[in-house]
């Protein structure tokens, strides 16, 4: 027998479709405005109005933004921190992770609290500072990578799930002759996708996104990354600055320049976005145990 | 397996080392090929001590990250034996950034800070003496035109702090300029003005029909008179100078009678602008988006109010935000080619502060003397780096014919490359933006001699438009106190300075209001600013 949906659902229906669409229309509609500014001569933005579509076209800012060459380093350096960073922040936080959540590890609540310690209290950004100049890593995109390789949250997330794996799989690996590493490498780790997804994603985009230590660490020009070269090009000419000279006052980049910075910034997050989300929605326990 | 994982981790490990080793001996390298490349041109160099000194730079505005192989710079350091090591800071959260490196320990040799900074590192120990005969003897050129152009001598206490001098004042000759005042002349002719308004009744005259006679003749009522950037102006009427938006409020500071520095929102004058404003606002002459500002979006210097017609009076920005160059139409200001496209038909006409019931009248005005390049401890330690960067100085003042290779090295860099001479043999730059300060002009020490030769034409329109200020800025050296209160200050002025505009709270809320300010800090920063004051003018 067929269900047959009832008014209610309907309007169910009709309030969350409503809800998500409204929803998304203010998260789209400053993003239009930002691409249509990026597109738009000076004259266009300083009028008043919302901006959705470009009326006059213009490449100016696109043109700017192309020849700078600091945003092309920025680039570079931004994808090679985002890659090699994730890789090795999920490596170590895998390791860290998966002897914590083995209940036959000695003093574990003792580990396991130690790790949660460092979540609420921390040296400091000095201290923090002069461990990484005295380390040798002073302008160095390792500054970037190496302090916080692990985040004690997300290792702790990690560990949860691993918790959550039957405790079987490692018996019945152990009894075929499997050690640790192969328990981990072979059986653990393909079950745990969508976690290893949720946890990369997380450290990308953190990565994606950071730039005070790149402020701090980081001294020459080529090698800072690219949001720190985005804030620098968007703080331009916001404040009134005391005694600015004629030169400076004449060289502010326009809007136009930095909504388009902003754009070539940001596009190639969001493209990479759709590949990884399937992985949320997967359940837990894809392709193992049936029962 | 196991073995696999290892080797894969060690491999990790050894390449994270590696990239921790920076690459600095490969600049090194290419400084040596390129200064081997290079015939020592002249003889400028004095002597050729065996090794370059090093010398840390922070002394540049932290707007573009210069490169330190910058030919301009590998220049000049061939020319003075040293090795600048360029300090690349952030504009934007520059004392952050930087008190975290002073903090670990690090200092440049010489910086640039606003001169109302200069308490905090002195008191974090970092300053180095330098004493002011040091300077007149090493750059008699430099001081004579210092001398010139300050001739109060207001110029040599700029970077002194309690009696000690640490560094080189700058001028900043736009600072003398005040900020203009800008009309609408289409709409003024529209309500039968042939002039602009000279007085504040006239002011409110000429306000009140922009609002209520549809001076762009669209037969809706969509203008006002003006809105946040003209409010400077109407306290300027009352006695109070140099008092900005509303943000700033309860932060201005003004000498009262007896010649001391006091918190402008509580001086006498300051009601009456404020009742006078509650009652422009009340007859709808003032924008009530004023709390938002007029500037909506991008730059500051561009009131989007102005531009798009909506408001027929706006301030703040200066004369060469407007600058309207006669024969080159690139060379326009934004608000110039704005104003064109926006309104074709449109004119604008620049006009002077309103005259108060008192007579007074001014606006405001940024001041020459704002920043100082500050010596460190570590710098004046040795005196070979003293002498070499007030001889690099004195050699680009107008009048020292020493070395022209120098001057151009550091107003413009080299010829042909970062610049050129034009027909009238004025350098003009090759670079656009903040490319300068990539390409190494960061050693400039402003002249304003050069300055006017240079922008003589902009300086003119200067000259035209800009209305005199009678209110001089007054400069103090914040206080910790200062720091601890300034943002509660601003909240509380500005919150009061809107509530009174907008009418939500009558005119007497005023005299509620300032013994409230007072208590909460206000008082606490004063005292403290007198203090630091007086000791100061001893």
């Amino acid at each position: 027998m067929l269900y047959k949906r009832s008014k209610d659902d309907l309007l169910v229906d009709l309030f969350c479709y409503l809800f998500l669409i409204i929803l998304s229309i203010t998260i789209i509609i400053p993003f239009m405005q930002v691409i249509t500014i990026s597109f738009s001569p000076t004259h266009v933005i300083n009028s008043y109005g919302l901006k959705l579509f470009p009326t006059e076209i213009t490449l100016e800012g696109y043109k700017k933004v192309f020849s700078d060459e600091l945003i092309w380093s920025g680039y570079m350096n931004t994808i090679f921190v985002t890659v090699v960073g994730t890789i090795l922040n999920v490596l170590f936080s895998v390791l860290g992770a998966y002897p914590l959540s083995k209940r036959y590890l000695p003093y574990r609540n003792m580990w396991t609290g130690l790790i949660v310690f460092t979540m609420y209290f921390s040296g400091g950004l000095i201290p923090s500072y002069m461990l990484v100049k005295n380390l040798g890593m002073l302008n160095s995109l390792t500054a970037l990578i190496l302090p916080g390789l692990i985040s004690a949250y997300n290792m702790i997330i990690m560990r949860n799930y691993f918790m959550s794996l039957p405790e079987s799989l490692e018996e019945s690996a152990r009894i075929d002759g499997a050690h640790d590493y192969t328990i981990l490498f072979k059986i653990i780790l393909p079950l745990s996708k969508p976690i290893i997804a949720t946890v990369s994603l997380w450290y990308g985009v953190h990565h994606w996104n950071s730039w005070f230590h790149s402020m701090i660490y980081i001294q020459d020009r080529d090698k800072q990354v690219l949001q720190y070269v985005l804030r620098l090009i968007l703080s331009e000419g916001q404040v009134d600055e005391v005694g600015e000279t004629l030169a400076e006052a004449a060289a502010v980049n326009s809007e136009t320049m930095k909504m388009a910075a902003l754009v070539v910034a940001t596009l190639p997050i969001i493209c990479v976005y759709p590949f990884i989300q399937k992985y949320f929605v997967k359940g837990v326990m894809v392709g193992s145990l049936k029962g | 397996m196991l073995k696999r994982v290892i080797s894969m981790m060690l491999v990790v490990l050894l390449f994270t080392s590696l990239a921790g080793c920076s690459d600095n001996d490969e600049q090194v390298n290419t400084k040596d090929n390129q200064q081997s490349e290079k015939k020592d041109g002249d003889s400028a160099v004095a002597e050729k001590e065996e090794e370059p000194i090093v010398i840390e730079w922070m002394g540049y505005n932290a707007n573009a990250q210069p490169k330190q192989d910058a030919p301009t710079i590998l220049r000049l350091e061939e020319k003075l034996n040293v090795d600048f090591d360029i300090w690349q800071m952030p504009q934007e959260n520059f004392d952050e950034a930087f008190s975290i490196r002073l903090a670990a320990g690090d200092m440049p040799d010489v910086f640039k800070v606003n001169i109302k900074d200069i308490p905090n590192y002195q008191k974090q120990g970092i300053l180095g003496e330098l004493p002011l005969e040091t300077i007149f003897d090493t750059c008699p050129t430099l001081t004579a035109t210092y001398n010139e152009y300050s001739p109060d001598g207001a110029v040599w206490q700029a970077a002194k702090y309690k009696g000690v001098n640490y560094g080189m004042p700058m001028m900043s000759l736009n600072g003398t300029y005040g900020q203009v005042v800008v009309w609408r002349k289409d709409w003024l002719d529209n309500i039968g003005y042939d002039k602009v308004p000279e007085t504040l009744e006239e002011f409110e005259d000429a306000l009140y029909k922009f609002r209520h006679n549809d001076p762009d003749q669209n037969g809706e009522k969509d203008t006002y008179g003006m809105s946040d950037y003209a409010q400077c102006m109407i306290y300027g009427a009352f006695g109070i100078g140099n008092m900005s938006k509303p943000k700033y409020a309860g932060t201005g500071i003004m000498l009262n009678e007896e010649e001391l520095p006091v918190f402008s929102i509580t001086q006498p004058g300051m009601r009456e602008a404020l009742a006078t404003m509650a009652d422009w606002y009340e007859k709808e002459i003032i924008d009530p988006e004023f709390v938002t500002s007029e500037d909506t979006s991008g730059y500051w210097a561009v009131s989007e109010a102005f531009q798009n017609s909506r408001i027929g009076l706006t301030s703040r920005s200066f004369f060469y935000h407007w600058w309207d160059d006669p024969e080159n139409d690139d060379e326009d200001a934004e608000n110039v080619v704005t104003f064109g496209v926006n309104n074709p038909d449109g004119e604008y006409v620049f006009g002077t502060p309103p005259v108060g019931p008192e007579g007074l009248s001014g606006t405001s005005t940024s001041g020459y003397l704002n920043n100082a390049l500050l010596f460190t401890t570590k710098c004046t330690e040795d005196p070979r780096k003293v002498e070499k960067i007030l001889q690099m100085w004195e050699q680009s003042f107008v009048g020292n014919d020493e070395d022209p290779e120098m001057f151009e090295l550091i107003h413009h860099g080299i010829e042909g490359l970062t610049f050129e001479y034009d027909e009238n043999g004025k350098a003009q730059t090759l670079l656009d933006g903040f490319a300068p300060t990539e390409e190494g002009i960061v050693f400039e020490l402003t002249d304003p001699k050069y300055e006017l030769d240079l922008y003589a034409d902009k300086y003119a329109f200067g000259d035209l438009v800009s209305p005199k200020n009678p209110y001089n800025k007054v400069l103090v050296s914040p206080t910790e106190e200062y720091s601890q209160y300034k943002s509660d200050l601003r909240r509380m002025g500005e919150e009061a300075v809107i509530a009174i505009i907008t009418g939500e709270q009558p005119i007497e809320y005023y005299d509620e209001f300032i013994p409230i300010f007072l208590e909460n800090g206000g008082q606490e920063v004063q005292d403290a600013i007198q203090r630091e004051w007086m000791a100061n003018q001893n």
